[in-house]
C-alpha cells in the first residue's frame, strides 16, 4: 500500500511565498493572542486552588455556581469533569481567602486590641495559603481574647474535630498545645509568639458548598490542588528556562551535525511550532498548565525529528546530485521523503488522539497541545524549515555556493 | 564500496552469515527472556512466580495513579535566622561580660539577622574589639557606629499604647532637647529604644528631661554600639541545616505514622512530602472507622507540622531568695501564691475567669506575674535560670459532686537551669506503657529509651544531681520533675500525660502522637504549607484503566495500520514494537522509576514514535527497490543509510527529553524518564531487532521480491 505515490514531484519551493505568508500570518496572530487576550493560564502558574468533587444525582452545575457565589466567590470556574455524572472541577484563582486590605485590617486590629502588649509589627505574617497566622507581642496575650478579634474580624478561626468534643464538655479550650487548639502560643515563654490556625481557600468552598448544598449532597473531593502564589512564579519561570534550554543545545547539535546555515531554519520551525500551538490554545481557551509546557517540548522534539529527516536527505542529495541550486535540492529531498514524514504523522497522530479521546479528563489538555503540535509541525518541517535555509542561503551565504 | 557492489560480491561464506545472525537472534531471545521477567515482576498478579519473586522490578506508581497527597512545605528560614541570632547575640554578651569584664551590655536585634551590642560607655565599646568579635562565634562586624541610645520601660498602669507612648516621648524630647534627629524603636517586654545621631544628647537625658515624660521610665543609657551581622557562611550553613533537619524529621515522623512508600524530597528551602493514598482494603477499613480523606489528611499534617521539643533540665531548689522577695508583691495579687514545699517554694495560679466571662490560664497570669517583677527590678533573673510551668489540677473523682461543674486548671512554677543537658535528639526510641499499680494503673505514659549519647549524658546528669529533681519539659511546658533518686544509668525515663480530665481514649491518642514526634524528633524551623495536592485513590485508579486503555487501542491501530501498510514487513515491525512496549516497563521497573499519568501518555507517545524509525528504514527499502536492487542488496541500503538519520532525528528528542527530565517536577518528570528511555528503547528494536527478521528473510537463496 503506498499514501503518496512515488516520484512525486510536488514544487513545494515554487509556492514557497505562499505558504510563507500563511505562516507569517499564522504566527503574528497567534503573537497577538499571545498577549491580548493571552493564554488562559492554569492554577500551577497564577496559584489557586482546585478542587475536584462529586455531589449527590440532584445537584447541578448552576446549584454549584449559585453556591459558590453567594460565598462570594464570584470568579470560580465550574465545569463538568470527571468520570461520575454530577462530578465537576472547581478552580479559584484566590490562593488566600485574606487579602493584602483584609490582612493589613486584622494587623490594626490585632495591635489595637493589644495595644499594651506592644505587638511587634513585623512580625505579624498571615501565610500565602491564609490557613495560618502568625504574630509576636512584647508581653504575654489572652488566647481566647485573640481569638475573639480574628473572628471578628471575619477570619475563619479553625476548630479540630477532636477539639469540638473535648471543648464541648470541659471548659479547657485556652490549652496551649502545638496546634492543639484554634490560637496557640509557642516557643520559649519570653517570645510571646502565637498562632492560629485559620481555614485556607479549599476549606472554605468546601464549607460554603456544604452549607448551601447541604452536607449530604456534597461527597468527598476526590482531587484538591493548592498552589502557593510563589510556587506558581517559580513555575513560570522553570518552564520558560526549560523552553529556551532545549532550543539553545538543539541548535547546537545542528550546527555541529548538519551545516551552520541549517541551524537557524530548524530553530525558525521549531518557534513557529510552539507559538502556532500557544496561538491555538488561546483561541480554544484551553489552560495553559505545567503539562502544557512538556507537551511544547515534545512538540520540539518531534518537529526537529521531521525537519532532521528532511535536513538529512537534502545533505545527502547534495553530495549526490552534484545540484548547485539548493532550492531544487531541496525540493526534490522533501519529494522524496515526503511519504515517511505523512506516515510518521499519521501513527503519531493515532496515538495522540487515542490519549486524547481515551486517556481520560487529567491529560486531555496535554494531548490536545501534542495533537496541535503534531500537525503544525509536518507542516512546518516540509513548509518552513527547508524555505528558511533557502531563504537565508541567499541571503547570506550565496557567494560561497555559487563560487 | 557502495552496496549494491557489496552485493554482487559477498565478502562472508554463508555459514559465517549465519553465525554472526544466530549471534544476534541469542541477543534479541536475551532481551525478550529479560523484559519477560522483569514484567512477570512488575505485575501483582505473577509476583510471586518462583525465581519472579528475586527480580525487585515493582513498578511504583505516581501519586496521580495511586491517589494519595501531596504536600509542599516551606521551612520558615527567617525563624531559623532569627534563633539563631539570639543564641549569638546572648553567647557574644555573655563573653563580653566574662572575658572583656564589661558589665552592663545590651543587645537590640535589627531585622532578621542583625543585631546591636550596647555598651555603657566608649571605653568599654572600644574593648570589645574587631578581632575579639570575629574570634568568637558566627557573628561579622559590620560598622561601628557612633551613635547612642537611652532604653526607657513602659510603666504597667499606661493607659496608652507602647507605640503611642515611644512617639510622645520621641515628640517631647524632640522638644526638650531642641533636637530634630531623634528615632525610636520599640523592643520586646513594654520597652523602646530612643537613638540619638548625637552621643552628647544622652548627658543631657537627666533631671527634668527625663521626670517630664509620661509613662515611661529610663532603664539604661548606652554610648555606643557596635553592629553585627551573621556571617554569609553561617546564614548559608544555618539555612542548609534547618532544610535538612526538616526534611529528616518529617521523614521520620512519617516513618512513623507507618506511611508506606512516602517519598521526601528537598527543593531549595522547599520539603516535598508525597503520600500515596492507601490500598482498598485499607481504605474500606477506615470507611468503617468513619474517617474520611480530609480528616485523615488534617492530621498527618498536624503531626508534620508538630514543634515538639523535648528537653530535660534540672531544677534549681536552692533559690529561695527569690520567693522572699516575690512574697509582698504575690499579696498584692491575689491570683498567685506562693506555696512551700518540702524543697523550697513554688508559685501557683488557677486558670480565672475575668470580667468578660474569658478564662485567662494560669501559667498567662504567673509569666505576666513574673515579667512585671522583673521590670520593676524586685527579682533578677538571670539569663541561665527561667521559670517553666506545670499544670497540676487534681485529678477529677468520678464520684465526686464537682463532675458536672468546671475543675480550674491549676498550674505551679519550677526555677530551672537554661541549659538542657538531654534533648529530644538523645531518644532512640519512645513507646507507649501503661501504669502498672496504684491508684493510677491503666493510666498510659510514654516510655523513653535514649541512645548511646543520651544515656551517658543523662547518666552524668543524674549522677551529679541526685536529689535534686529534673524537669521533663516537652515545648517548653513541664511535663513532670521527678526528684533524681539515683544516677540513672540504664538510660530510661518516662513521661506522664497531663491533663488529669481527659478520657482515656484521648490520653491513647495522646501518647501515640507523642511517641511518634519524639521518636521522629523535633523540627529546627517552624515549616508552612505553600502546595497541598491531594487525589482521592478512586481517581487514580480510574486514570491507570484509561491510561491503559489508550495504550492498548492507539498500540492495536498502529499495529494493523503497520500490516495493512508493509505486509510481512509490518508484522516485523509490529513484534518489534511489542518487544518496545516490553523494554519499556521492564527499565522502569528494573531502574525503580515511577509511573505517572504522563509517563503512561509518553509510553503512548513513544509507540508512535518508534515505529517512525521502521518507516524510516522501510520507505528508504522501497527506493533501493524502485530503483533495481536485490532484495537483500535493497535491505542492506535501507539499513545503512537510515540508521544516521534516524539517530540524528532521535537524538534531538533526547535533547528535549534530557531537559525535561533536569527542570521538571513530579509528573513532568515521569513523562520525560518514559519518553527517554522510550527513545532509546525503540533504537534498539527498531534498528537492530527487526533486521535480524530481515536477514532471515533474505538469507534464503532465491529472494525474488520482498513483501514491504
Amino acid at each position: 500500500m503506498q499514501l503518496i505515490k512515488p516520484n512525486t514531484k510536488i514544487d513545494f519551493m515554487g509556492r514557497r511565498q505562499i505558504f510563507a505568508v500563511v505562516s507569517v500570518v499564522a504566527v503574528i496572530a497567534s503573537i497577538t493572542l499571545a498577549i491580548f487576550p493571552g493564554p488562559k493560564y492554569g492554577i500551577d502558574f497564577l496559584g489557586g486552588t482546585q478542587i475536584q468533587i462529586p455531589f449527590d444525582s440532584g445537584v447541578d452545575i448552576a446549584n454549584v455556581r449559585g453556591a459558590l457565589s453567594k460565598a462570594g466567590y464570584t470568579n470560580a470556574e465550574v465545569v463538568s469533569f470527571g468520570s461520575g455524572e454530577n462530578e465537576f472541577l472547581i478552580t479559584v484563582q484566590n490562593t488566600s481567602p485574606i487579602d493584602a486590605d483584609q490582612e493589613r485590617s486584622v494587623q490594626q486590629a490585632v495591635s489595637k486590641a493589644f495595644s499594651k502588649q506592644n505587638m511587634l509589627d513585623e512580625s505579624f505574617r498571615i501565610s500565602s495559603s491564609g490557613d495560618r497566622l502568625q504574630v509576636r507581642f512584647g508581653d504575654s496575650v489572652d488566647v481566647q481574647q485573640l481569638e475573639k478579634v480574628l473572628r471578628s474580624e471575619g477570619l475563619e478561626v479553625q476548630r479540630h474535630r477532636d477539639d469540638e468534643v473535648a471543648s464541648s464538655d470541659s471548659s479547657d479550650d485556652g490549652e496551649v498545645q502545638i496546634c492543639d487548639a484554634p490560637v496557640c502560643r509557642l516557643l520559649p515563654l519570653s517570645e510571646f509568639k502565637y498562632e492560629a490556625d485559620l481555614v485556607g481557600v479549599g476549606g472554605q468552598v468546601l464549607l460554603a458548598l456544604r452549607q448551601d448544598l447541604g452536607e449530604g449532597n456534597v461527597m468527598e473531593p476526590e482531587r484538591i490542588i493548592y498552589v502557593g502564589p510563589k510556587v506558581g512564579a517559580q513555575l513560570a519561570r522553570a518552564g520558560l528556562l526549560s523552553l529556551l534550554y532545549a532550543l539553545g543545545f538543539i541548535m547546537l547539535y545542528i550546527a555541529v551535525r548538519f551545516d551552520l546555515r541549517f541551524a537557524p531554519g530548524a530553530v525558525v520551525a521549531l518557534l513557529h511550532d510552539v507559538v502556532i500551538t500557544i496561538g491555538v490554545f488561546v483561541i480554544l481557551r484551553q489552560q495553559v498548565s505545567l503539562p502544557i509546557i512538556a507537551a511544547l517540548l515534545t512538540i520540539i522534539g518531534y518537529s526537529l525529528n521531521d525537519t532532521i529527516v528532511v535536513f538529512d536527505r537534502i545533505r545527502e542529495n547534495f553530495q549526490k546530485l552534484r545540484e548547485r541550486e539548493l532550492s531544487l535540492v531541496i525540493n526534490q529531498s522533501i519529494n522524496e521523503t515526503l511519504s515517511r514524514t505523512l506516515l510518521t504523522s499519521v501513527t503519531t497522530l493515532i496515538t495522540v488522539t487515542s490519549i486524547f479521546i481515551l486517556g481520560g479528563g487529567l491529560i486531555r489538555d496535554f494531548a490536545l497541545a501534542l495533537i496541535i503540535g503534531v500537525l503544525v509541525g509536518t507542516y512546518s518541517s516540509i513548509f518552513v524549515a527547508a524555505p528558511v535555509v533557502v531563504f537565508l542561503d541567499r541571503r547570506f551565504f550565496h557567494k560561497q555556493t555559487s563560487s | 564500496m557502495t552496496p549494491s557492489q557489496r552485493a554482487a560480491a559477498p565478502t562472508r561464506s554463508w555459514p559465517d552469515m549465519e553465525r554472526i545472525w544466530y549471534f544476534k537472534l541469542s541477543i534479541v531471545v536475551a532481551i525478550i527472556l529479560v523484559s519477560g521477567a522483569c514484567l512477570l515482576g512488575a505485575m501483582p498478579e505473577t509476583r510471586e512466580l518462583p525465581l519472579i519473586e528475586y527480580m525487585n522490578t515493582e513498578l511504583q506508581l505516581g501519586l496521580d495513579l495511586s491517589g494519595g497527597v501531596r504536600l509542599v512545605y516551606e521551612v520558615l528560614i527567617d525563624d531559623a535566622l532569627r534563633q539563631r541570632r539570639r543564641q549569638t547575640a546572648q553567647g557574644l554578651r555573655g563573653l563580653v561580660n566574662d572575658d572583656l569584664h564589661i558589665e552592663t551590655v545590651a543587645y537590640r536585634e535589627v531585622g532578621d539577622t542583625d543585631f546591636f551590642l550596647l555598651f555603657e560607655n566608649q571605653e568599654d565599646a572600644a574593648k570589645c574589639s574587631h578581632s575579639f568579635v570575629r574570634e568568637h562565634g558566627w557573628a561579622e562586624d559590620t560598622s561601628r557606629g557612633s551613635s547612642s541610645e537611652a532604653h526607657f520601660h513602659v510603666k504597667e498602669g499606661a493607659s496608652r499604647s507602647v507605640r503611642d507612648v515611644a512617639r510622645r516621648t520621641k515628640a517631647a524630647l524632640q522638644k526638650s532637647l531642641s533636637e530634630e534627629n531623634i528615632e525610636v524603636h520599640l523592643l520586646p517586654e513594654r520597652r523602646f529604644a530612643v537613638e540619638f545621631s548625637d552621643e552628647g544628647l544622652l548627658g543631657r537625658l537627666e533631671g527634668d528631661v527625663v521626670e517630664q515624660l509620661d509613662n515611661v521610665e529610663l532603664v539604661g543609657r548606652f554610648y555606643r554600639y557596635v553592629e553585627m551581622r551573621l556571617s554569609e557562611d553561617a546564614r548559608t550553613s544555618i539555612v542548609d541545616t534547618a532544610v535538612n533537619q526538616a526534611m529528616e524529621v518529617i521523614g521520620n515522623r512519617i516513618d512513623e505514622l507507618g506511611l508506606v512508600n512516602t517519598t521526601v524530597s528537598q527543593s531549595g528551602t522547599n520539603i516535598i512530602i508525597e503520600i500515596p493514598a492507601r490500598t482498598k482494603q485499607a481504605e474500606e477499613e477506615e470507611q468503617e472507622a468513619d474517617t474520611t480523606t480530609t480528616d485523615r489528611v488534617a492530621k498527618i499534617k498536624r503531626i508534620i507540622e508538630r514543634t515538639a521539643r523535648l528537653e530535660f533540665r534540672i531544677v534549681d531548689d536552692s533559690e529561695r531568695g527569690i520567693f522572699q522577695k516575690l512574697q509582698s508583691t504575690a499579696r498584692s495579687d491575689e491570683r498567685v501564691e506562693i506555696v512551700p514545699d518540702d524543697r523550697t517554694y513554688f508559685l501557683r495560679a488557677s486558670d480565672t475567669k475575668q470580667a468578660d466571662g474569658k478564662v485567662l490560664p494560669g501559667y498567662e497570669i504567673l509569666t505576666a506575674f513574673l515579667s512585671d517583677a522583673r521590670e520593676k527590678g524586685i527579682v533578677d533573673i538571670p539569663d541561665n535560670r527561667e521559670f517553666l510551668f506545670e499544670e497540676i489540677t487534681p485529678r477529677r473523682q468520678s464520684d465526686s459532686k464537682r463532675a458536672d461543674t468546671t475543675v480550674e486548671r491549676m498550674w505551679r512554677s519550677y526555677y530551672v537551669q537554661g541549659e538542657a543537658h538531654v534533648t529530644g535528639e538523645h531518644i532512640a526510641d519512645a513507646s507507649r506503657a501503661f501504669e502498672q499499680q496504684g491508684p493510677e494503673a491503666g493510666r498510659p505514659y510514654v516510655s523513653l529509651t535514649f541512645n548511646d549519647e543520651g544515656r551517658r549524658s543523662f547518666g552524668a546528669v543524674t549522677k551529679q544531681n541526685v536529689g535534686k529533681r529534673m524537669a521533663i519539659i516537652l515545648d517548653d511546658r513541664v511535663n513532670s520533675a521527678p526528684v533524681i533518686r539515683e544516677a540513672i544509668l540504664g538510660g530510661r525515663a518516662s513521661i506522664t500525660l497531663g491533663g488529669m480530665m481527659r478520657d482515656r481514649e484521648e490520653l491513647l491518642d495522646e501518647a501515640q502522637e507523642l511517641v511518634v514526634v519524639l521518636r521522629a524528633g523535633g523540627l529546627p524551623a517552624p515549616i508552612s504549607l505553600v502546595n497541598e495536592e491531594t487525589i482521592g485513590p478512586q481517581l487514580g485508579r480510574d486514570s491507570i484503566a484509561s491510561g491503559r486503555l489508550s495504550i492498548i487501542v492507539g498500540a492495536a491501530i498502529v499495529l494493523i495500520f503497520m500490516i495493512i501498510y508493509y505486509r510481512v514487513a509490518g508484522v516485523i515491525a509490529d513484534i518489534a514494537l511489542v518487544i518496545n512496549l516490553g523494554m519499556i516497563f521492564a527499565i522502569l521497573g528494573l531502574a525503580g522509576a515511577t509511573l505517572t499519568l504522563p509517563g503512561l501518555a509518553g509510553v503512548v507517545l513513544t509507540v508512535g514514535m518508534a515505529v517512525d524509525a521502521n518507516v524510516i528504514i522501510y520507505e528508504r527499502i522501497r527506493e533501493e527497490l524502485r530503483a533495481g536492487k536485490s532484495p537483500r542488496a535493497a535491505v542492506e541500503a535501507g539499513y545503512g543509510r537510515a540508521f544516521w538519520t534516524i539517530f540524528d532525528a532521535q537524538f534531538t528528542t533526547l535533547i528535549a527529553a534530557v531537559v525535561l527530565l533536569d527542570q521538571g517536577t513530579g509528573p513532568i518528570k515521569g513523562f520525560a524518564v518514559t519518553l527517554l528511555i522510550g527513545i532509546l528503547t525503540s533504537m534498539v528494536s527498531a534498528i537492530f531487532i527487526t533486521r535480524v527478521a530481515f536477514d532471515f528473510i533474505t538469507m534464503r537463496k532465491r529472494l525474488e521480491r520482498l513483501s514491504i
